[in-house]
């Protein structure tokens, strides 16, 4: 069973919405677990996210008015809540972009823009190897990337060359999309499959039900 | 059939194209010609996509009709454009998708788009690259894909605006098969425009050549005589000592290498062999294991700009080592960082530079800027210099003048063209299943 990853976007929405209608600790724990699992099965947790969330957990406790358990219950929640949002956030984000923006072109969004988020998707891994580029070609003619000077060193020498690049590739994009008729009507077809499921159809009633209980 | 009668083109003052007539009914020609000769200009005009700049005389008709008549759409089902660089020109991120775009934007059915996506990628052949990403294809397959995903609109003519220059020999000869095979199987002319003709020509049915803004019909390609050069060898300089280098997989598996005081040499082999990331761990912008030893003193353990003080590096794309806001600054922007006196008049006098000291680097043609780069470099007078195929999109002339430059000078450099190679290198090497071995002759 393979949910779309619009149906996902929607599950992670309604997700954090119940992460805030509920306030008894016990259930906002049992809506933290269930990314927390998903997630640590597959992936290693950054120490980042560690950190700061202990953070989160010192500052409420110190600021908050009450007794000890309602100052601990209370931070548990805040941190529970943020955790649940950052795990969730983070498992959406493995979903394939290429799709998402598939579906929702597939359910109304018009053709120009979801085209941009693919062409979006397409040019950030070059724009990354740009900038690795340019960075390595600074540094092989000596300049200074280390040090206070250095921020206004990679700023200065690195806005000229990206503009340039930038401007000659979208140039050779535009020759690309208009010869092959790119918005010559108002709407397109598209050659992939839809890709929603039945199982996408039940998951998202489901999902109503559960918030319209909720509230 | 597209006949181009007396035309005429200037963008401001001078005329780029002058009195041009041509006419192509099914069949593949080659049009060769230096860079700045105006063989881009003639494909842009064709494509239509110069008519509402510029001025021009005469006329260019399109199945009969004047291609001012046309909208950019209609004329754009019947030309297709393949251009140089195959990255900047793929537009989504499956090779299914960037082969159904034109089609989709079309509004063809499924079936439709379904068959015709088969038949391009058997004229391609391409049926393995299917259910790729566009991402991870190398540059000659994503050179393939754009052309599949010009191909499947079924245009009358293709035009292909130096569509090999950033490829090495072999794929170069494939692209040319696949173009040879759309002219036969599908029926659909085709314009290569390239300056890089050498082995390009044999699969022309008919061969142009521009000189300044004119097109004359010719026989035989031009002959390239190259003026050629062959340092005097001195000391050992830089010894690479099994270099080892993996990335997912071993790239490089025990390079060793001695490079000699004022020798050139040519490092070949085909797309992703690794001959860059060689460079980039001389570099040190790569951990290696091994050892690199200028003059005799390891420089594994130094920086980047350490080395860069005596090891100069010429990338592969002239727009990201371009830094500066004029032509002077610009050749003189390391001697600067190294904190250094400089005097680049001369070097900029006999690069042809001289004439642009105030100008925006970045307005220079290709070929000038990659002039540039090596002045830039040449300035602060390395002891070595590494070069990333710096004869990418360059013509015949400029790499007379790009390797007169390096005249005296010690190089280790990227390249692909064997012919080149032979002419200037006192050795080349061939980087194959990560290993260099020495070759004795490109024949």
């Amino acid at each position: 069973m393979k949910l779309n990853p619009l149906t996902k976007f929607v599950t992670v929405i309604v997700y954090c919405l119940l992460l805030f209608l509920f306030s008894s600790i016990y259930v906002v724990a049992g809506l933290f677990a269930v990314p927390f699992v998903l997630y640590i099965r597959n992936f290693k947790i950054n120490r980042f996210i560690v950190v700061f969330s202990l953070f989160i957990f010192g500052i409420n406790a110190v600021f908050i008015q009450g007794d000890l358990y309602y100052k601990m219950e209370y931070s548990l929640r805040i941190v529970l809540r943020f955790l649940g949002i950052v795990f969730s956030g983070m498992l959406f984000s493995r979903e394939d972009p290429n799709e998402f923006a598939h579906s929702l072109m597939r359910v109304g969004l018009p053709y120009r823009y979801g085209m941009t988020m693919v062409l979006t998707f397409r040019l950030i891994p070059l724009f990354s190897a740009e900038s690795m580029m340019i960075k390595k070609a600074q540094m092989a003619r000596g300049v200074d990337l280390e040090g206070i000077s250095s921020l206004v060193n990679v700023v200065r020498y690195t806005f000229l060359p990206w503009i340039y690049s930038g401007l000659e590739r979208a140039d050779a994009l535009t020759l690309s999309m208009e010869g092959r008729c790119f918005g010559i009507y108002r709407k397109r077809t598209f050659y992939k499959e839809s890709i929603f499921s039945h199982y996408d159809y039940v998951w998202l009633i489901f999902l109503a039900g559960v918030l319209w209980w909720s509230l | 059939m597209i006949e181009v009668r007396n035309y005429s083109f200037r963008y401001n003052k001078e005329w780029v194209l002058r009195n041009i007539t041509l006419a192509i009914d099914r069949e593949l020609i080659v049009i060769t010609g230096k860079s700045g000769s105006g063989k881009s200009t003639l494909a842009l005009s064709i494509a239509g996509f110069l008519k509402d700049t510029g001025a021009h005389k005469g006329k260019i008709l399109v199945s009969g009709k004047n291609i001012e008549d046309f909208d950019l759409f209609e004329l754009a089902q019947k030309i297709g454009m393949i251009q140089q660089d195959p990255e900047s020109q793929i537009c989504t991120m499956s090779v299914e998708d960037e082969i159904a775009f034109g089609l989709e934007n079309l509004c063809h059915n499924k079936q439709e788009i379904e068959k015709r996506i088969e038949w391009a990628l058997s004229i391609v052949n391409g049926h393995d690259l299917r259910k790729r990403s566009t991402n991870s294809l190398s540059g000659g397959e994503k050179q393939k894909v754009a052309i599949a995903s010009v191909l499947v609109m079924k245009p009358d003519v293709i035009i292909f605006d130096e569509p090999t220059s950033n490829l090495d020999v072999e794929t170069t000869k494939e692209v040319m098969r696949v173009i040879r095979k759309i002219k036969k199987k599908a029926d659909i002319s085709a314009i290569v425009i390239e300056h890089k003709w050498k082995h390009i020509y044999m699969y022309a049915d008919t061969l142009y050549e521009m000189n300044s803004g004119e097109l004359r019909r010719i026989e035989n390609p031009p002959d390239i005589v190259y003026n050629g050069y062959k340092n005097e060898v001195g000391q050992p300089l830089l010894e690479i000592k099994g270099l080892e280098f993996s990335y997912e997989r071993k790239v490089l598996g025990g390079i060793d290498l001695t490079v000699n005081e004022k020798e050139i040499i040519g490092i070949m082999g085909p797309n992703g062999s690794g001959k860059t990331t060689l460079l980039m761990c001389i570099m040190n912008f790569l951990q290696y294991k091994g050892d690199v030893l200028l003059r005799g003193k390891s420089i594994r353990n130094k920086k980047t700009p350490d080395i860069a003080r005596n090891i100069g590096i010429v990338f592969q794309n002239p727009n990201h080592q371009i830094f500066e806001n004029t032509v002077y600054k610009e050749a003189g922007f390391a001697c600067k960082n190294f904190h250094m006196d400089f005097d680049v008049d001369g070097l900029l006098e006999k690069s042809d530079l001289m004439k642009y000291v105030n100008n925006n680097p970045f307005r220079l043609s290709y070929g000038e800027k990659r002039r540039l780069n090596i002045v830039s470099v040449l300035s602060y007078k390395p002891e070595i210099i590494l070069l990333d195929e710096p004869f990418i999109g360059q013509d015949y002339e400029n790499v007379q003048k790009i390797m007169d430059l390096l005249k005296g000078t010690t190089c280790l450099m990227v390249v692909h063209d064997p012919f080149i190679a032979e002419t200037f290198c006192s050795r080349i090497l061939e980087l194959r299943g990560g290993v260099l071995h020495e070759v004795k002759s490109t024949h």
